[in-house]
């Protein structure tokens, strides 16, 4: 037997639909259109400003990845709340000493408990779809936070939090650092753990998994309490980098986090994905930001590029199969 | 026997459980503010929560075809800076509203047009839309300013007839969708929503009838955006987008399925009533507005706890007659 080598044609189509060789030929290009454009795009300084908010936007895909694989519709339009409740509330724990980190991260922890089990049980209980039992669950965990701080949290951000995003050593900040062990440590358990293995199974076919002897809801419910947790803890790092906590401050990252998941590859219908893909689409899409931010674009028409480029993608790379198939 | 009959139907009625809710509320806020019944306060709750039960007409129709619309909120706001902008720089008024009501049917064909014939999922390839539509109008008008024209403001904020005039606008939706219900495209909405493969199968223009579900959820975002102008009175780029998700959450209080296929417009329509009817009791309640958001964010989110756990019930009992009668 003779092993033949792909025909280029062939390799390329097979390319195509490789959301990794997209993401990445997107992530190259428009790297190098920033630097023509606006030389200095692509120097250490900027490179590191664009890791650090991007690492941001990349935990939050993570945590939002988790859910979507899970399948069943899963999806959290809270994630942005509850950042945004991380921030705040967190704030509103934490003096001027480091010691007070800790103190805030118990009490995001308990309090994304409570969110995780309730949007949980809503879901797999009452049977209340993903898509609603979140987004009414945004609105109480918004107002939860305006009530709680009254739209002004006390308290002082230690210093150790608010240098998390400043590069300690080229263009590695300790966000960066934090991020990338996100998604190796996810993709470890994600893909080589039994417990990442049943995520994949209840994703892909929630009956199969039932019969197999899993505990669907217990795991859906689990899922549900650790991605809220990752959302708290990650307000609290948006807190450090951003400096000040501003009320609904981190709203946007909840469709953002869907977008970076779904261009990074994962499919909405659950039980097919990967973190580093996400990862990669939330690159891409900072990087968007960034390059439209740099030439001095007014923010109507950068919303309106970053969403005509999200539709590109889309387009590009997720189109569902023909119905004759 | 007949009596019998009757209670089944109404226990099949998707929207049971919003009408319950709707006129629960009713009574609250009427306990509460007795002036609550008095035409000119129902005109001011009218006036403020038509454009959301427009809005959500229209979002029934896209969820019973099997697709969601995150635009809406962005083509409201679009719809209003249009007209707006127009009517600045001193157009007549049916052209402004004709042109603004365009937009949003624009949008409402990319809508159809990527999700139909080019198979990407509603979910985000209308966020997608949401973000260009959003930035469209900010890119039209980048800060709150100009004014709606004072006669069509006094119009939408009076009587007509004796009838609060936000009402025509919301019979207005209402009889647009009745008239695509009773022609085979209602059918197909219902049917591709349901199953997407079988309608495939049995022949249906799978793809078209989507296309027409995000056209027809357009006009009535168009509709939608004008009424909300009148009731503002102002441009303001940022003003419709609180309502997408408030028109999806009445659709589904309101017994319209996510997945697609069940539900119909009353339970919209009783959804919507149902949602503005809880801010205006958590207002008249005199809570302090610190905590406004979380008592009615809580308040509906037991309202769908409820209205989730009755259509359960009602499904398991009509199942469980069904198979009595069988026997």
């Amino acid at each position: 037997m003779k092993h033949e080598i792909a025909p280029l044609g062939t390799l390329l189509r097979r390319l195509r639909g490789n959301a990794y060789f997209t993401l990445g030929t997107l992530i190259v290009v428009l790297g190098a259109v920033g630097e023509i454009v606006n030389p200095g795009f692509i120097s250490f300084v900027n490179v590191g400003s664009i890791l650090s908010i991007g690492s941001i936007l990349t935990i939050v895909a993570v945590a939002q990845a988790v859910v979507i694989i899970a399948g069943g519709e899963g999806i959290n339009l809270s994630m942005g709340a509850t950042m945004s409740m991380g921030a705040l509330l967190g704030a509103s724990f934490m003096t001027q000493s480091i010691l007070s980190i800790p103190v805030a991260i118990g009490v995001l922890l308990v309090a994304a408990l409570i969110i995780g089990v309730v949007s949980g049980v809503g879901i797999e209980k009452f049977g209340i779809p993903p898509l609603i039992m979140t987004l009414i669950m945004a609105s109480v965990i918004s107002g939860f936070t305006l009530a709680y701080t009254r739209g002004l949290p006390t308290g002082q951000i230690p210093k150790a939090l608010t240098s998390i995003g400043r590069p300690f050593w080229g263009p590695v900040s300790w966000i960066l650092v934090i991020a990338v062990l996100t998604v190796i440590l996810g993709s470890y358990i994600l893909n080589r753990t039994t417990h990442g293995k049943r995520i994949f199974l209840v994703g892909a076919n929630r009956r199969a998994a039932l019969l197999s002897g899993i505990n669907v809801s217990r795991n859906v419910i689990s899922i549900y309490i650790v991605s809220s947790m990752m959302g708290a803890l990650i307000g609290l790092l948006y807190l450090g980098y951003v400096g000040t906590a501003i009320l609904n401050m981190a709203n946007d990252y909840t469709l953002l986090s869907v977008a970076a998941v779904i261009i990074g590859g994962t499919k909405l219908a659950g039980g097919q994905g990967s973190l580093l893909g996400a990862a990669l689409g939330a690159l891409a899409l900072t990087l968007l930001t960034n390059l439209l931010l740099s030439i001095g674009m007014p923010a109507g028409v950068r919303e309106f590029i970053q969403g005509a480029v999200l539709l590109a993608i889309l387009i590009a790379n997720t189109r569902g199969p023909r119905l004759r198939q | 026997m007949s009596e019998r009959g009757f209670f089944r139907r109404a226990l099949a009625w998707p929207p049971l459980p919003a009408l319950v809710l709707t006129v629960l509320f009713i009574a609250l806020n009427r306990l509460l503010t007795p002036s609550f019944w008095n035409p000119y306060s129902m005109l001011g709750f009218l006036a403020s929560n038509g454009p959301v039960i427009c809005v959500a007409i229209g979002a029934s129709i896209v969820l019973l075809g099997g697709g969601v619309d995150l635009s809406s909120g962005a083509v409201l706001s679009l719809v209003n800076v249009v007209f707006v902008s127009l009517i600045g720089m001193k157009t007549g008024f049916w052209i402004a509203a004709a042109v603004a009501v365009g937009a949003a049917l624009a949008v409402g064909a990319l809508n159809g047009f990527v999700v139909g014939y080019l198979r990407v999922n509603p979910l985000i390839a209308t966020f997608a839309t949401l973000s260009m539509t959003a930035g469209l109008a900010l890119w039209i008008l980048p800060t709150p300013s100009g004014s709606a024209p004072a006669g069509f403001v006094n119009f939408y904020n009076g009587f007509l007839l004796g009838i609060p005039t936000p009402v025509y606008f919301i019979v207005l939706c209402a009889v647009i969708w009745i008239v695509v219900r009773r022609t085979p495209l209602g059918l197909w909405v219902y049917a591709v929503g349901k199953n997407e493969q079988k309608a495939f199968a049995s022949g249906l223009p799978v793809a078209s009838t989507k296309f027409a579900t995000f056209l027809i959820g357009g006009l009535m975002n168009g509709i939608a955006g004008l009424a909300l102008t009148g009731s503002v009175s102002t441009g303001d780029p940022l003003i419709g987008s609180p309502v997408t998700m408030s028109a999806i959450a009445a659709c589904v209080i309101g017994g319209v399925s996510l997945m697609g296929g069940e539900g119909d417009m009353l339970g919209a329509i009783f959804g919507g009533l149902f949602l503005g009817l809880v801010i205006t009791l958590v207002l008249a309640a005199h809570i302090s507005p610190f905590y406004q958001d979380l008592v009615s964010g809580l308040i509906i989110l037991l309202g769908i706890l409820g209205a989730t756990w009755l259509g359960k019930k009602r499904r398991q009992l009509l199942f469980s007659r069904q198979r009595g009668s069988a026997r």
